[in-house]
């Protein structure tokens, strides 16, 4: 595949997949662009199988985002850029909000593996491999990104609040 | 904990990413207190609306607290009264003293600590409580603000910023008479950020540690621990005499009557942050707020709390099952750092705290 043919086939992708994991634009940009100067580098020893590239393009991805979030842990959050975009966007808005919150509340890893399964629509299995981590792993992680997002929806009930003297 | 089947929260996940990555350039607003995400929309919608108001208003300076010069429109809430605000000090004659007594401090020694016990929570906050006893023969006093550590299970101090202690009115010098008892309000913020905790040390006259056991959460705290790794942490303890000949520190809400907040998700460094509080009588008589509360209000961490008094003259009675809305301000410190904070309002009862947390977004 020619390079430009190559960028351009994976680039969104690859941007959103580390937009999820560092929830924030211009740092994911920063990534994928640093993901493709590795695959240029690196072009002669690329993976030829669309499917093996696709899976090694999307490995570096993470694994760069991950890096990159540790690095700006410090920072934390999305920075604040105005939010009137979302004022009127229906019901989707609500999942965003929600989803944002989860997503604040989990680590880079755990991230990765909710923008490879739920965005990029890989199983188990797969999310495994491109990650090089067990199984198990990414079943956990997908369960703890769950119970996350379900103590977001339902609250813990106060339970022995004194309610007043 | 949810009856949301996997299948329903899988879909949540992947809308929500889609909707996320359809729009990297627009974070949503901050997720508002705790509730449904119905509710969230709601009070997204609401808050943008008034932020662009709140942005173009004049400031005015009422008795050092900043607040605009007209009113914003209503914030999410009932499209019923809402009692303005109004800068009433903390009452002045309720107060404990504000330099330590002629007595000496309360040593460990002469104390006697009951476990605190989970007092309530929600997302990323728990609140526990207990009391502190004189089993000494000698009259003694407890500190205003004491240097309070947050140990776990292995023995570790939690490496909390120590900034979230009470100030302002509501703190002072519980003085114990023999067998009398102070009240313990610990409140942590992102408690899941941290081990969970199982011990509370105080730091009492003579350089001495008191140790104070930290019941269990109700939800399992090692399962907890990892839940929001990113979140802040903060805490708030409040030490307060139970004793009836000494001064309460201040007056809390009357038995029945909870707190909700409505505030806007983002505010700006240097305005006046306009927020709501609901008042809600469950029983099925009218409450009066007679005598009137106390409340304090603050961001975690960058500026403490301050205490004022709550409008009680413009305010009813609050209905049986209904509430009473009530206007407050808070003054944005110009030079906060961006980022996001956890607005906090209480009312600091006898024996306990009634109160409510929210995210805020703050822009420089």
């Amino acid at each position: 595949m020619a390079w430009e043919a190559l960028y351009h086939a994976h680039r969104e992708r690859l941007r959103r997949v580390a937009f999820v994991i560092l929830r924030d634009a211009e740092a994911a940009s920063d990534v994928t662009q640093t993901v493709f100067e590795k695959a240029f580098r690196h072009q002669e020893g690329l993976p030829e199988e669309q499917g093996v590239l696709q899976a090694w393009l999307t490995r570096v991805t993470c694994n760069e985002a991950i890096t990159a979030a540790r690095r700006r842990r410090a920072l934390r959050w999305v920075p604040f850029s105005g939010s009137e975009a979302a004022q009127s966007r229906g019901l989707g808005t609500t999942d965003r909000i929600v989803v944002e919150d989860a997503l604040a509340r989990l680590n880079p890893n755990h991230r990765a593996v909710i923008a490879l399964h739920y965005l990029q629509g890989y199983g188990v299995d797969e999310v495994a491999a491109i990650l090089r981590i067990p199984r198990g792993t990414v079943a956990s992680r997908l369960h703890h990104a769950r119970m996350v997002l379900r103590r977001l929806l339902l609250p813990i009930e106060p339970k022995g609040m004194r309610r007043s003297s | 904990m949810s009856d949301l089947s996997d299948q329903e929260v899988d879909e949540i996940l992947r809308r929500g990413l889609t909707e996320i990555v359809a729009h990297p350039d627009s974070p949503a607003p901050t997720r508002h207190d705790h509730g449904r995400s119905e509710r969230i929309l709601a009070t997204i919608v609401a808050t943008i609306a008034t932020v662009g108001v709140l942005t173009a208003m004049a400031v005015a300076i009422v008795l050092g607290h900043s607040r605009p010069l007209s009113k914003s429109p209503s914030l999410g809430a009932p499209a019923t009264h809402i009692v303005p605000w109004a800068a009433l000090p903390a009452s002045v004659t309720s107060a404990p003293p504000a330099k330590p007594p002629a007595l000496p401090e309360c040593t460990p020694a002469e104390l006697n600590a009951t476990a605190l016990a989970f007092a309530g929570g929600a997302t990323s906050t728990i609140g526990y409580s207990g009391t502190i006893t004189l089993v000494g023969t000698s009259p003694c006093y407890l500190p205003s603000a004491p240097s309070a550590a947050l140990i776990d299970a292995a023995g570790v101090r939690q490496s909390i910023p120590t900034n979230g202690q009470a100030a302002g009115p509501a703190s002072g010098f519980p003085v114990l008479s023999p067998s009398a008892s102070a009240s313990v309000s610990l409140q942590i913020y992102g408690y899941c950020s941290i081990q969970p905790v199982t011990r509370l040390g105080i730091l009492l006259g003579g350089a001495q540690w008191l140790y104070v056991p930290v019941g269990r959460y109700p939800q399992e705290p090692s399962s907890a621990a990892s839940l929001c790794p990113d979140m802040s942490v903060s805490w708030l303890l409040l030490i307060t005499s139970n004793t009836p000949a000494t001064p309460s520190p201040s007056i809390g809400l009357p038995p029945g009557l909870t707190a909700s907040l409505s505030a806007p998700a983002i505010a700006r460094a240097g305005e006046s942050y306009r927020y709501l509080v609901t008042l809600r009588n469950a029983t099925t008589s009218p409450i009066s707020l007679n005598p009137c509360p106390t409340y304090g209000e603050g961001l975690k961490g960058p500026n403490g709390e301050a205490f004022y008094t709550l409008n009680c003259p413009a305010a009813t009675p609050v209905p049986a099952n209904g509430s009473e809305v009530f206007e407050m301000y808070l003054p944005i410190p110009s030079s906060i750092p961006a980022g996001v904070y956890r607005l906090g309002w209480l009312v600091e009862n006898s024996s306990s705290f009634i109160g409510a947390t929210t995210s805020v977004t703050i822009s420089s």
